[in-house]
């Protein structure tokens, strides 16, 4: 047991063990040459017969470290050594082995760290999981209406921290130039419920909450660096937004940006946060905002949820019109809100990483299957002088431990900076909220993880099959041919089958989301985008509260621009297509409203006379809108195709006026009664992959005041130009026009093409990631079937130029060993076959245009992928035919 | 060095231990350069110790806590660790004699039956 400990020690103290030896061996020495002067010797010989008589100091220090350390460490450094020295006799082996497992590995980090980002630190807020969004459970879902806010925050027995939110834009204009600042209006207890720490100064008292309260702002901590220069003083600084002067009371730390990841899915970083200043006693039922609240220690979700849904009767008492007898009210963890979108997503994707890792490890046991059986002769040998057989595995183990952690480690790298690289060629907007990929022990450990087990257990068999060897016949044998026997070709030729198949799967994967991405583009958008650039202003504060000024300001902005040569056609809209959809309800005048609080629902957008002009929206019947439409003019519409159908089925929509009020965004019920001038063709608004759903276009001059607004603080105004060419030159000027007309600044500058192709990002991230597993997937299955049939091509050399010798065509050689491989290869295709049938439809929600059996997709992948099994074959099948016989059959 | 040893014998394995605890046993705490000297001059010469071997052995000894090492100074004022054999020392010294015997009997009697 001491000797353990000191054993032990010596492992740990090992530096100090080594110096402890030298002074030893030193005493020695100095005695030794004592003793020789003391015989006459000068001190220098003396020394060197020290020396000699001593021995070898450094023979005499392993012999002592021998002894010193355990026997088994020693024996694994000696593994180790032995294995780098093998590895490195066969550095084709090696590079083929750790490719694959760098790209196995490397898939699996790179999806790994989305995960890990997404998944396992979902939320940067306290207790994600009593942190709920509060929602109607049918209808307008999340968005809610001040009324509805009040009513829930009332709710104290189940909820605390009830907060309303809404992001926006808001002008500065208080610099040398004035800037547009995100910003988000909020309840008091926003930074409770988000957990956001205030640094500086303080938040919202709830007196600052209400109607009239004192303009307040709280920055963040980013513009206050980037604005005020990090300037301690900045509290109690008075600055502009909008026109109206803010008192700034504090600085949050609110670099997760949560608050802004929720209210869109654009998610720039806030800039400015000021009070939402809801009326307790208001009566304002439309919905325009979400609302968020933390459940009370305490309360479960359930009991939350029930108390909610008893709730919904006590409102509509209050409000009978707002809520359908159908609706209810219910709390939604915020997580599961924003991890619904991506479920599906990330199950895929685990999914082909996972199918790629299996491909790349059957690569390898592939190949130390190959190396092991090439080495029987060696482990024979071995295992006759003496060597246990658990040495032997215990070698052969740490040779594909070593292989695995060297593929893990470029796996790593890969992983790591090809995911950057990928979340950097597409636009991440649209992505699940990934904040910031970083390479954090989760990652290490992940691969740390996954290669030692990949090392273990696709290391083990070899091992173990290695090791179970027959001396008799090993050592009879001349080396090198043994374990050609039909079992172990059998073994291998499954690895390679069921590579295959597992790249079947994956490649008809990608394939049908390539399908979906051409798809998308091929989709009848419903308007042109080509020379169309688009660019926004921010109308708010109190020079833009009426909406006739809006609307007068437009106007203006829009002669200069149409008077700019080059120019085709100009306006101005809330929404721009695939940018923003914006929903409202509506009543049919004339008609019995139906069970739901409007007879129904659908899009809304004020645009400008010229709209359909820009995006060249085909005009089916009646009229658009012309300047003259305007505040002092009766009231007008134009719908959709889609909505003229459904609502329409008999009668004429032209002949009938439309009430669009209640859901309607910021609308306090007095839009105007709207005359159906005109119907236009349907046109995608929310996104490519989303049917167009009824729509109503509105000018913008004729929208309430309060709707403009609320609408205003919502969402910018949008510019929308066609233009006979996109030029720089041209777009700075049309964007200059802009700015001297309105006097405010214009950002967002995008061509509509650019708007196009940023809305199909996540499309683009998912074919693009399966396009890259499938590409490894079948680069690993091509290696492996390609390194298999060159294999047995080598081994059979003796065969063939025997049956050369006997008078066989070379030719038939050759195409009996294709035949072989490529029986294989279809093998393996069919079985692909099957498995990608099956499991294609877990893909379903992520197609678009494409259906998951698409008999494209399953005719013509099969072929590619035989097309790649036939040339990783054709390639090994020559040599068949090179082969001499007369050295053939010296070949031992 | 197999012309140097001449005549003389390489130590034979497994014995070198018994050697050192002998000689420690009779000796006294001795340091290693000592012990060399000593089983060389016993010997008569006859046996060839590569010096360097003899640490090995003392490590071990150590190890087996048969003898305890302690750095002091030599009457030339070197340093030097000293060893001293240790009760579980002397127990296996006793032991590792019999031992022997038994050994060395078993091939006398074996090799003057085969003369």
């Amino acid at each position: 047991m001491r000797r353990f400990f000191l054993r032990l020690a010596n492992l740990f103290r090992n530096r100090r063990a080594e110096h402890e030896m030298s002074r030893e061996i030193d005493a020695h020495l100095s005695l030794l040459q004592d003793e020789f002067e003391r015989q006459g010797m000068s001190p220098e010989d003396a020394r060197r017969a020290a020396r000699r008589v001593y021995g070898g100091v450094e023979q005499a220090k392993e012999l002592h470290r021998d002894a010193r350390s355990f026997m088994w460490i020693e024996q694994f450094v000696k593994d180790i050594r032995f294995s780098i020295r093998q590895l490195r006799r066969s550095p084709g082996f090696t590079l083929t082995a750790i490719g694959a497992l760098a790209i196995g590995i490397g898939a699996n980090v790179a999806i790994f760290s989305v995960v890990n980002d997404v998944l396992l630190t979902p939320l940067p807020v306290p207790d994600p999981n009593r942190f709920v969004v509060l929602m109607t459970t049918s209808g307008e879902g999340a968005v809610a209406s001040p009324a509805r806010f009040i009513h829930w925050r009332a709710q104290t027995s189940v909820l605390q921290d009830v907060t309303a939110m809404r992001t926006g834009a808001m002008n500065y204009t208080g610099g040398e130039i004035a800037e547009q600042w995100q910003s988000a209006q909020v309840s008091e207890s926003a930074f409770r419920a988000f957990g956001i720490p205030v640094i500086q100064g303080r938040s919202f008292t709830p007196e600052e909450d209400l109607p009239n309260g004192a303009r307040v702002a709280v920055i963040s901590v980013n513009l206050w660096r980037r604005r005020f220069a990090s300037d301690p003083q900045v509290l109690g600084k008075t600055i502009l937004l909008s026109g109206d002067p803010y008192t700034i009371i504090g600085v949050a730390d609110d670099s997760a940006n949560l608050v802004n990841q929720m209210g869109s899915n654009q998610a720039p970083r806030l800039d400015v946060y000021v009070p939402f200043q809801i009326d307790p006693n208001t009566r304002d039922v439309d919905n325009s905002f979400f609302v968020v609240a933390r459940l009370k220690p305490g309360v479960t979700l359930q009991q939350a949820q029930e108390r909610l849904r008893a709730s919904a009767n006590e409102y509509r008492s209050k409000f009978p019109d707002a809520l359908g007898p159908e609706e209810s009210f219910t709390a939604m963890p915020v997580l599961d809100v924003v991890l619904s979108d991506i479920r599906s997503l990330l199950l895929v994707l685990g999914g082909a990483v996972g199918l790629v890792l299996l491909i790349a490890c059957a690569n390898v046991a592939n190949l130390l299957l190959v190396r092991a059986a090439g080495r029987n002769h060696e482990i024979g040998i071995r295992l006759a002088v003496g060597a246990t057989r658990g040495r032997v595995i215990r070698q052969l183990l740490a040779e594909s431990l070593l292989l695995t952690l060297a593929g893990g480690a470029a796996g790593l790298s890969l992983g790591y900076s090809g995911i950057r690289g990928l979340l950097g060629s597409v636009n991440a907007d649209d992505l699940p909220p990934v904040r910031d990929i970083a390479m954090d022990w989760h990652l290490v450990s992940f691969a740390l993880a996954l290669s030692l087990l990949t090392g273990i257990v696709f290391g083990l068999l070899p091992a173990l099959r290695a090791s179970r060897v027959d001396l008799n016949t090993v050592l009879k044998d001349s080396g090198g041919r043994w374990g050609t026997g039909l079992r172990q070709n059998k073994a291998r030729a499954a690895l390679v089958i069921s590579e295959i198949s597992l790249a079947m799967v994956l490649l008809v994967g990608s394939a049908l989301l390539i399908r979906t991405f051409v798809a998308l583009y091929r989709a009848d958008r419903g308007f042109q985008a080509g020379n169309v650039i688009t660019m926004q202003t921010s109308f708010s504060g109190p020079k833009y509260v009426k909406s006739a000024a809006v609307a007068a300001a437009s106007r203006e902005a829009l002669e200069r621009v149409r008077s700019l040569p080059g120019v085709i056609a100009a306006s101005s809209t809330c929404c721009v297509p695939l940018q923003i959809e914006l929903n409202a309800g509506f009543d049919i005048i004339g008609r019995r409203a139906g069970d739901r609080p409007n007879t129904g629902s659908g899009a809304w957008a004020t645009v400008s006379a010229g709209y359909f002009n820009v995006f060249q929206i085909p005009l089916k019947r009646g009229r658009v809108f012309t300047d003259r439409d305007d505040a002092t003019s009766p009231g007008v519409v134009v719908i959709n195709e889609r909505m003229a159908k459904e609502y329409w089925k008999n009668t004429d929509p032209l002949n009938d006026r439309l009430l669009i009020g209640h859901g309607a965004v910021g609308s306090s019920g007095d839009d105007p009664p709207r005359q159906i001038i005109g119907i236009v063709a349907d046109v995608r608004q929310s996104a490519l992959n989303t049917a167009p759903k009824p729509m109503m276009y509105v000018p913008r001059a004729q929208i309430p005041n309060a709707t403009n607004a609320t609408l205003s603080g919502m969402v910018p105004m949008s510019w929308t130009v066609r233009t006979q060419r996109n030029t720089d030159a041209l777009v700075k000027e049309i964007q200059e026009q802009v700015r001297q007309s309105t006097g405010l600044p214009v950002f967002n500058v995008h061509s509509m093409d650019e708007v196009v192709r940023l809305s199909t990002g996540q499309q683009q991230f998912n074919a693009l990631v399966m396009t890259v597993f499938g590409s490894a997937a079948l680069l690993l299955a091509a290696i492996g079937i390609y390194g298999l049939m060159a294999y047995m091509v080598q081994q059979r050399t003796q065969e063939i130029g025997i049956r050369l010798a006997l008078g066989a065509e070379a030719t038939q050689l050759r195409n009996m060993v294709v035949r072989q491989g490529m029986s294989m290869a279809l093998t393996g295709v069919v079985i692909g076959l099957g498995a990608a049938w099956g499991v294609s439809r877990l893909m379903e929600s992520l197609l678009f245009g494409v259906k998951p059996r698409d008999p494209v997709v399953f005719v013509v992948v099969p072929l590619a992928l035989s097309a790649v099994a036939l040339l990783s074959v054709w390639l090994p099948a020559r040599r068949a035919l090179r082969v001499d016989p007369a050295t053939a059959l010296r070949h031992d | 060095m197999a012309s140097e040893a001449g005549d003389r014998m390489a130590v034979l394995q497994g014995t070198l231990g018994l050697i050192v605890l002998r000689t420690l046993k009779s000796m006294g705490p001795q340091h290693a350069y000592a012990i060399a000297t000593r089983i060389q001059q016993f010997s008569e010469d006859l046996l060839h110790l590569n010096q360097g071997t003899l640490y090995p052995a003392l490590v071990r000894l150590e190890q087996q806590g048969r003898i305890k090492g302690t750095w002091g100074t030599t009457e030339s004022n070197r340093e030097a660790k000293f060893y001293a054999i240790t009760k579980s020392g002397e127990k296996a010294l006793a032991e590792e004699t019999l031992r022997w015997r038994r050994m060395s009997g078993l091939v006398d009697k074996l090799l003057s039956e085969g003369a």
